[in-house]
């Protein structure tokens, strides 16, 4: 601890802080440029001198000094004020001034700064910046004629998002902020770099010139896309959503988002999006209204329960849906309908989470989000972070750049994260498994294992033993083509680490055996003793916003809300579909026709008596419907969110209805009336009835899972080793292995209606290794055919060093199913690919 | 007490009329409007207007401070990218039925673009026509106060 003086001020700041952090303990404002909090100091712009009594020098920057013991420290006399103003004078010599045009006057540092020391003439002379603007890049404006060379775009976009597009280029006056050649950006996209940015020199394409920022009502509610919940700021003006921003200290995101965050809002005001409810009559839909719409799903589906029983119904929900929205339709479908047909996510996105239930008796991410930043080893397991979960890539990056952990990656392909690991694994795609029980054996033999507490705290031991013992690093080697010493480095790594935690992603789009490696993963966290620690455990990342949610609300056909077992499990999502085994069908906020690896979905809903759709828009699982309920979008509605840690977020509501549609618990709700099926609520539905107490919901619903809750705090509490084996697959030589890589970053449902973030995506793509190309004669860019057994669809090529030879990653796309070709079980398929 | 009373009334009244005698030698202020109009000061603050600059292009950038400023909430701007990656003005309202003519609009304009005019008959049938465009704000009539 260091006690020192600041403005007259006694303050005690820890070991290491700097004279900034302890002007700010003392409530002394001191104005920084260059100065991030998540970033490391740089100190490149002065503005934040400060006068220590007794040194050397005049003034001492403050971001970049360590406060020590018994400095006396001033922060705002006539000398710093005159400093200060000169510093400004300084940067505005070569400055635009065009302020009354830049979409960041309002919030600009600099304009603030300006303001504040009354710098109204300059004292230099100098020519003013002509660098031509940047209106090529996708999203992002470069105007670095604004640019003050604080340095914070390039640092953000090197040290959390690991990235490094732009950088310092040229020297002295010419100094600007540029890519290599400058060329347009072609990167993540995550504008992490204009959030940072403290002048317009980086804005956003989106909301160019759409409003002044000081006319925005910002209202934060939580992301729409992924599971790590990150809180958005929307700025609305007149009903609509300008700009979305973040904030530092809101919110788990730290104020970080991803593109599909920060851009992808795009849908809610696309002029596609269905406004009155449809009905199809002799093959057209007409708009009718509400009463008569509801009245008609009501009327059909009791008619079908009659005459064939209300087995003969079945249900989709999504994992987009909010918590109070998921458990009213499963009450809905349950009580009202009285079936359990329910699922969603195809009937196995959440099949991850379930295998964490079965072995650990914990079906979420063992560990909150932070805790990754400070562990000491993590194992990337098919997890390709950059494209799905983002915002946990941070974590990653910070943990491998300022906790010095070390990164195993163990993927089918190369992955950005690849560039600086300890080991990298690049397995057959589908052998995850074997090359798991390949990892287990080696710490085994080596004795790289915690004894006590698979004595103590595990049961099954000996199964997993003599399930492991065939897989020597030589059989590995021989199935999943692993070298093995890279296998022996990373079970070292891995192993001797105090803490290390495992990172799997699971959802739609990727290899369908989602259960197996959660057990996989749990199982070598067991056998090294990472469970219930810090920083340590097994992360599952699902997919979509509340993926959890869908899961802890029942939305599936084997559990009640809470986990509570059913009599009698439903259909899952698959045998729903197949044709002739259901008459009436109700689907919320899903696309199977689109999203669902099976051939003949559009057959089996063609061949239902009665199809309802609940969207929010046409989509071609919408146009096969009879009735379609238009919904509101996530910023027209409330409701909760849990994110991947279990952490419960509200939504806010932001805009008004669009057009005549409802939320979804609105429709549930009338629905639930309609069909004479209780809700045990408050007065208030819309909001309440989750807090009650009664409700047995409740302990898995109180925001992020209490340190007690876990089931590992309770000494009884024994985690079980599940030994799992997968089959081979074997390709002939002219045969490629076709895998599929889940949601890339704008391939999902929503990004499909926000034409900016199309932009990027560009067309479908299949992926192959140069060598493999050059054997089939293919071009970069050549439109091609891809077969499996399944299907065959077409595609343009993609050429990359990242992908091992034999193998073929055929990209997700919002316009196009891919899934077909992998069929119903969604692993890894032999197949063809020829020129078109 | 009675008789005293009648007389200052009296008085009074006599007073009262002398003024009104007096006053038939005075000048009248009263204008025959509309045979006859003012000609308002140098200062006067009427209906607001928008200027062009030399070479016809408007003046206006579209910054809005002068919505930001307006204490009534009269002024609307609608900007968004047109030509050339430029900024434009979508569209410009000024509610005339809300705007008090304090003036404050025009103090806040960087571009010299918003000025106000000595216009000051600005009665119409409808509340529609109360709210000036961008058409109407460029067209309305010369400056008479023009701050360069
Ligand atoms: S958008 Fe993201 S990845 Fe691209 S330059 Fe900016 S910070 Fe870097
Ligand atoms: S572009 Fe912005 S963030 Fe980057 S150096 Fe310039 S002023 Fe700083
Ligand atoms: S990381 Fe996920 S939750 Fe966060 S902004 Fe991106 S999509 Fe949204
Ligand atoms: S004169 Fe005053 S009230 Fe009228 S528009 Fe201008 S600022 Fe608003
Ligand atoms: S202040 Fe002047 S330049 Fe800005 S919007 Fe108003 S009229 Fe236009
Ligand atoms: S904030 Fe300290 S040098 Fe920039």
């Amino acid at each position: 601890m260091i006690t020192l003086t600041i403005d007259n001020k006694k303050v005690v700041v820890e070991d290491g802080a700097t004279i900034l952090a302890a002007c700010e303990m003392a409530g002394s404002k001191v104005p920084t440029l260059c100065h991030e909090k998540k970033l490391l100091s740089f100190g490149a712009c002065r503005i934040c001198l400060v006068e220590v009594e007794g040194t050397r020098t005049k003034f001492t920057p403050s971001c970049t000094t360590p406060a020590t013991d018994g400095m006396v420290v001033k922060t705002m006399t006539e000398a710093l004020i005159k400093a200060r103003r000169t510093i400004l004078e300084l940067l505005l010599i070569s400055h635009p001034l065009d302020c009354p045009v830049c979409d960041k006057a309002g919030e600009c540092s600099l304009q603030d700064l300006v303001y504040e020391y009354g710098v109204s003439g300059n004292r230099f002379k100098g020519i003013k910046f002509t660098l031509p603007v940047d209106h090529i890049s996708p999203l992002i404006e470069r105007d670095l004629n604004r640019c003050i060379l604080c340095g914070k775009c390039v640092r953000i976009c090197d040290e959390l998002q690991g990235v490094s597009e732009i950088s310092f280029v040229n020297r002295g006056m010419r100094t600007k902020i540029g890519t290599d050649f400058d060329r347009p950006l072609d990167c993540e996209f995550c504008g992490q770099c204009i959030s940072v940015c403290p002048v317009g020199a980086l804005t956003s394409k989106l909301f160019k010139y759409k409003a002044r920022l000081w006319e925005l009502e910002n209202i934060p509610t939580i992301c729409p896309y992924c599971s790590n919940g990150c809180t958005l700021i929307l700025g609305i003006k007149d009903n609509q959503i300008k700009t979305i921003t973040s904030h530092d200290d809101i919110g788990i995101n730290e104020g970080n988002l991803c593109a599909k965050g920060r851009f992808g809002y795009e849908f809610v005001a696309n002029p596609l999006r269905l406004k009155k409810p449809l009905v199809k009559r002799d093959g057209k839909f007409e708009e009718v209204d509400w009463d008569e719409a509801l009245g008609l799903v009501v009327t059909k589906f009791n008619e079908i329960k009659t005459d064939s029983g209300a087995n003969s119904i079945g249900a989709l929900g999504s994992a987009r849906l909010t918590n109070e929205e998921i458990y009213l339709f499963q009450h809905l479908i349950r009580q009202g309908l009285g079936t359990n047909n329910i699922d969603h996510g195809g009937g196995y996105s959440y099949q991850g989470l379930i295998g964490l239930k079965e072995s650990l008796d914990y079906p979420a991410s063992t560990n909150s989000i932070h805790e990754i930043r400070e562990t000491k080893a993590i194992l990337l397991l098919r997890a390709d972070l950059n494209e799905t979960h983002p915002n946990i890539k941070i974590e990653v990056n910070l943990a491998i750049n300022r906790h010095q952990a070390r990164l195993i990656v163990a993927d089918n392909k190369r992955i950005k994260l690849s560039a600086n690991v300890a080991s990298n694994l690049i397995y057959k795609p589908g052998t995850e498994l074997t090359l798991i029980n390949g990892l287990i054996n080696l710490l085994i033999k080596n004795d790289l294992i915690n004894k006590d507490f698979i004595k103590e705290k595990t049961t099954g031991f000996d199964k997993l033993l003599s399930c492991v013992k065939k897989y020597t690093p030589e059989y590995v080697e021989g199935i999943c083509e692993v070298n093995p010493q890279d296998l022996e480095l990373a079970a070292r790594v891995y192993a001797e680490a105090e803490k290390a935690c495992i990172i799997v992603t699971c959802g739609m789009g990727l290899c369908g055996n989602n259960r197996d490696i959660a057990l996989a993963a749990s199982n070598l966290a067991l056998l090294t003793g990472n469970i219930g620690k810090e920083s340590s455990g097994v992360y599952i990342l699902p997919e979509k916003n509340n993926s959890q949610g869908a899961l802890d609300m029942g939305a599936v056909p084997g559990f009640l809300p809470g986990y509570m077992p059913v009599d009698k499990p439903g259909y899952s999502a698959f045998q729903m579909l197949e044709a002739g085994k259901l008459k009436g069908m109700f689907i919320v906020g899903e696309n199977p026709v689109m999203t669902y690896p099976l051939p003949d979905v559009q057959k089996a809903l063609e061949s239902l008596e009665f199809l309802v759709v609940q969207d929010m828009f046409m989509t071609p699982t919408a146009e096969l419907a009879d009735v379609i309920l238009p919904v509101g979008s996530f910023a027209e509605k409330e409701g909760t969110y849990a994110n991947l840690g279990k952490r419960v977020q509200k939504l806010k509501k932001a805009l008004l209805c669009h057009g005549e549609t409802k939320s979804d618990l609105e429709i549930f709700i009338d629905l639930c009336q309609r069909m004479g099926c209780e809700i045990t609520t408050d007065n208030n539905p819309l909001t309440s009835f989750i807090k009650e107490e009664s409700n047995p919901l409740t302990s898995f619903i109180k925001g992020e899972f209490a340190g007690e809750d876990k089931p590992w705090k309770n000494n009884n509490w024994k985690g079980k080793f599940i030994p799992v084996e997968s089959d081979e697959i074997k390709t002939d030589r002219d045969e490629l292995l076709l895998v599929s890589t889940g949601s890339h970053l704008y391939s999902g449902s929503l990004s499909a209606w926000s034409p900016h973030l199309l932009e990027v995506k560009g067309e479908a793509c299949v992926e192959v290794n140069y060598k493999d190309a050059k054997k089939i004669g293919l071009d970069a860019g050549d439109p091609v055919k891809i077969s499996s057994k399944n299907a065959s669809i077409k595609l343009k090529a993609r050429l990359s060093d990242n992908i091992p030879e034999g193998v073929a990653v055929v990209e997700t796309h919002p316009l196009l199913n891919v899934m077909v070709l992998f069929g119903q079980k969604m692993m890894p398929i032999k197949g063809k690919i020829g020129k078109e | 007490m009675k008789i005293n009373r009648v007389i200052s009334s009296i008085i009074e009244f006599i007073r009262g009329l002398s003024v009104t005698f007096w006053h038939l030698f005075v000048p009248s202020v009263t204008l025959q409007y509309p045979r006859q109009r003012w000609t308002v000061s140098d200062r006067y603050r009427g209906l607001e207007r928008l200027a062009v600059d030399e070479e016809g292009r408007e003046r206006c950038v579209g910054c809005c401070l002068c919505a930001q400023m307006c204490p009534s909430n009269a002024i609307k701007i609608v900007t968004g990218e047109g030509k050339d990656y430029n900024k434009e003005v979508i569209s410009f309202e000024i509610d005339i039925a809300r705007c008090l003519f304090c003036g404050l609009c025009v103090e806040a304009c960087p571009k010299n673009a918003l000025s106000m005019t000595g216009e000051y008959e600005l009665a119409c049938y409808n509340r529609a026509g109360m709210i000036y465009t961008k058409e109407g704000l460029y067209k309305s009539p010369d400056v008479t106060r023009y701050k360069k």
